[in-house]
């Protein structure tokens, strides 16, 4: 028996591993991993130096440093793809019937998935790019698996829940992904349906009070983390001015601009004819020329008409509009490979941080400009259209495997989440949901793991939930009983 | 009274349809767009329909409503199409198969998105072809139809003529039909009445033509014509040109904005909330390549062929007429794109084309869907 079992979690780590180095097949392309212009030089400068930006958490920074103890960018992304790698198997692991979790079948399909994400879709993008945001989807499929998959081993969750307080740390967003989903989750519970849905898989407000102290703690870390390199006691910085940002570009500080300047007296309408469009990064803009992100009076100012925008009902009804646009389009806009060639201040950081690296990284197909991602962007809108059509099949089917189920319903809910929070908050570019989409077909590769699932889409009826929780037990009993 | 689920699905197939919208940021722009959102600017080429259409559905508010108009014609359009009224049975399958592969295979997702009067050429042939081929068409989907089907001809002359001529063919076959094989006329009397009608009112503008309004105006369409084929290169000869075009060999590519800065001008005069939105799209500053969609479509067009040619299912009646239709308006158009009278390339009408043979292949999938064996024509 044991032996069986040493057997199985060798398999499982091989399995683990081989995904690991799919997920990374565009570093390898690329001759090195892929960087961003110019975050992955602040995140580098920031840990380095040691100084909170006001722009970001230093956690994702500190985890390069710490990463890079033997010098290499490789050894960042090699833990990046491992943590997804890892994540998704339990995926397979806890959302299939168990009679599969060691099974040969589980494990291709597991690679099948891996192999469309990572070549027909913007993972192994994701995976090898030296930014923070990945651990946005690590954030969601961690919360995912903490909320709906049951019998999870106590090693298991406890490295689950280990990368769930990690992952939501490592981005301002993250929090409020994690949060705002929860918050959903938590508010549709006073319709009775979805109490009964909810009992049915399992699902219990123990779980959601575990992951809001989880939430908790996290932000608690990125509070202490911060306090402890001098930049306070605070978590989520920058927010007024990415808002503030995002207003401009909506075109609605314009309006109002034009109908209050005379009547009040802000300094921001002595430039108001020079706001362009990148209000928070253009160099030009009166932020920059103000003071940018340390100028206090630029903080109570944008606050002041932020407020004043919010709470006019003119204006609120337009931001209300045009956040739902803004929404729409971002969830639509995921294209991958925002991978331009570095700029001077990202190959200095690169230079300063990894130095043997230095060479092969200016060699890199991106640091040439050779990167072309039209054939992946293709495939990755025909697999969403795809997810989208299986989706509309699940759901038009009435009862179906209900965790699955609820794990689709929650992928989608996040990503909708994300896709309002960055588009409304921050503007709407293509890497904040570029990050999210490719977890879109895990649900379905869950789903046809489960030759019943199959057979009842094409033949009709229900089939049952996989793994037998408490609720269904007694439900067994009882029919046994009246049978 | 209203059904909240199909609503519901009407909504979301209209947000899909708008797919290339949200994913350019901003409604895609052709550089005629200028003309017809601002009449201002030149009276005589802008085609003033299209004109009071963006007008009133943008709200002279937002270009996007105008989008979400567009989107959602073709959403019901598409439900007509791929939902009958007597078989509704996996209706959701069948509706959504189709919104999602022409959305994500084919260029009609990047047609409504574009605020450019094509879309309605899509709109005629789609009304049209149901108007000439569904039977069993209440009284107000009938009218329904019959107002797209106006304003498309409205807006396009040449779909115009066109459907006269499918008119014309479709009296020729339901005369040999009768005769022939001794049968119910394909297309019944009434309905024929009734679409001669809409033809003529459709014609209004044209027999009423006058130079101030200048809805339509012939002689400038004539000058056109002339100068397009004094302009045109024949490369490989009128017939392969035409064939070219016809297989939609001409592929699609946005142009980008900053190419036309009229545009921008017509947005900042008209749509000045949005201009930001405009300058931040991505069609501003990058060329969209469309190259594998282009291949994509084709190959919808390949698969598309091949199953009528290899199909041994029995083709419908209606299935059969709306074809006919479909390929009679679209051999038509891209004539008139040749010669200048369209401004629209193949490649965005192609699908439509097709549409006729998918709906087939979502009849004939579902078992015990089919319609009565009398009713078919073919074998």
């Amino acid at each position: 028996m044991k032996k069986f079992k040493y057997r199985n979690l060798l398999l499982n780590i091989i399995t683990v591993c081989t995904a690991m180095v799919m997920l990374c097949w565009l570093a390898f392309h690329n001759r090195y991993p892929l960087v961003f212009n110019a975050d992955t030089a602040m995140y580098i400068e920031a840990a380095r130096s040691g100084i909170v930006g006001n722009d970001r958490p230093i956690l994702y920074g500190l985890f390069m440093i710490f990463g890079d103890w033997k010098h290499s960018a490789w050894l960042v992304i090699s833990i990046q793809s491992f943590i997804v790698s890892l994540l998704f198997f339990y995926c397979f692991k806890y959302f299939t019937p168990s009679h599969l979790s060691n099974s040969l079948k589980l494990r291709v399909t597991y690679l099948m998935f891996i192999t469309l994400i990572s070549f027909g879709m913007g993972a192994s993008f994701t995976v090898c790019w030296l930014i923070s945001d990945v651990f946005t989807p690590v954030t969601i499929m961690s919360i995912g698996l903490l909320l709906f998959a049951s019998h999870i081993t106590k090693i298991d969750k406890i490295v689950i829940s280990l990368i769930a307080i990690i992952g939501t740390g490592m981005h301002n967003s993250n929090f409020f992904i994690a949060l705002g989903t929860l918050l959903v989750l938590i508010i549709i519970l006073f319709n009775k349906q979805v109490r009964k849905i909810y009992t049915k898989i399992g699902l219990n407000n123990g779980r959601f009070a575990y992951l809001i102290i989880l939430l908790i703690i996290s932000n608690l870390l990125v509070r202490s983390i911060h306090y402890h390199y001098r930049g306070g006691f605070q978590s989520s910085r920058g927010g007024v001015f990415f808002f503030m940002g995002s207003l401009v570009e909506m075109g609605i500080i314009d309006t109002y601009l034009g109908e209050n300047c005379g009547v009040k007296n802000y300094r921001i309408c002595k430039m108001r004819d020079t706001i362009p469009n990148n209000f928070v990064w253009d160099t030009r803009s009166p932020f920059q020329r103000t003071g940018g992100w340390y100028s206090k009076t630029n903080e109570s100012e944008y606050t002041s008409i932020i407020k004043d925008i919010v709470t006019t009902p003119r204006y609120a009804k337009t931001v209300l509009i045009k956040s739902s646009l803004n929404t729409l389009k971002q969830f639509f806009y995921y294209d991958t490979g925002e991978a331009y060639r570095p700029w001077d201040r990202v190959n200095s950081a690169i230079y300063d941080a990894f130095p043997k690296e230095y060479l092969s990284y200016l060699e890199s197909k991106q640091s040439k400009g050779q990167l072309d991602f039209t054939l992946i962007n293709f495939l990755q809108k025909v697999v969403f259209g795809l997810c989208l059509f299986v989706y509309a099949i699940v759901f038009s089917k009435g009862k179906r495997n209900m965790p699955i189920v609820a794990l689709t319903v929650f992928i989608i809910l996040s990503l909708i989440i994300n896709a309002w929070l960055c588009g409304t908050f921050s503007g709407v570019y293509p890497r904040y949901q570029s990050r999210v989409v490719w977890l879109m077909p895990l649900p379905i590769f869950l789903f046809i793991l489960n030759p019943r699932n199959l057979e009842s889409i094409l033949l009709g009826g229900s089939s049952f939930s996989m793994r037998p929780n408490k609720t269904n037990i007694s439900k067994i009993n009882q029919l046994k009983k009246t049978n | 009274m209203f059904n909240t689920n199909k609503i519901f699905q009407l909504t979301l197939a209209t947000i899909v349809l708008s797919f290339a919208a949200f994913n350019n940021k901003f409604p895609l722009l052709s550089p005629s767009s200028a003309v017809n959102i601002d009449q201002s600017l030149n009276k005589i080429d802008g085609n003033i329909i299209y004109y009071y259409f963006v007008r009133h559905s943008s709200w002279g508010y937002s270009l996007w409503y105008t989008v979400f108009t567009q989107a959602l014609i073709l959403a019901i359009l598409l439900r007509y199409a791929f939902v009958p009224k007597v078989h509704a049975e996996r209706s959701i399958i069948k509706y959504w198969g189709s919104v999602l592969l022409f959305t994500f295979f084919s260029l009609a997702s990047f047609t409504v998105s574009t605020i450019d009067p094509g879309a309605f050429i899509v709109f005629g042939i789609l009304s049209g072809g149901l108007l000439f081929s569904v039977q069993d068409l209440s009284r107000n989907d009938c009218i329904f139809l019959a107002i797209i089907f106006l304003i498309s001809l409205w807006i396009n002359q040449a779909l115009l003529f066109s459907t006269l001529f499918a008119v014309f063919i479709y009296f020729i076959v339901n005369i040999l039909y009768v005769q022939l094989r001794n049968g119910q006329a394909i297309v019944a009397k009434k309905r024929m009445l009734f679409i001669i009608i809409l033809l003529v009112i459709g014609s209004l503008p044209i027999l009423l033509n006058n130079q101030k309004g200048n809805i339509v105006n012939l002689k400038l369409q004539e000058i056109k014509i002339k100068d397009e084929l004094k302009k045109r290169r024949v490369k490989h000869g009128l017939l392969i040109d035409y064939l070219i075009r016809f297989t939609s060999l001409d592929k699609v590519n946005i142009e980008r904005t900053e190419q036309h800065p009229e545009i921008i001008k017509i947005i900042e005069k008209n749509f000045n909330s949005e201009l930001r939105e405009c300058l931040l799209a991505d069609q501003m500053y990058f060329k969209k390549n469309l190259r594998y969609l282009n291949f994509c479509q084709l190959f919808l067009v390949a698969i598309g062929i091949f199953l009528i040619i290899f199909s041994r299912k029995k083709t419908q009646k209606d299935d059969f007429i709306l074809s006919l239709f479909v390929l009679i308006i679209y051999f038509f158009i891209t004539l008139a794109g040749m010669v200048g009278v369209e401004n629209v390339k193949s490649g965005y009408l192609i699908w439509v084309a097709i549409i006729p043979v998918y709906r087939k292949l979502s009849r004939s999938y579902f078992r015990g869907l089919q319609p009565p064996i009398s009713n078919s024509i073919t074998t």
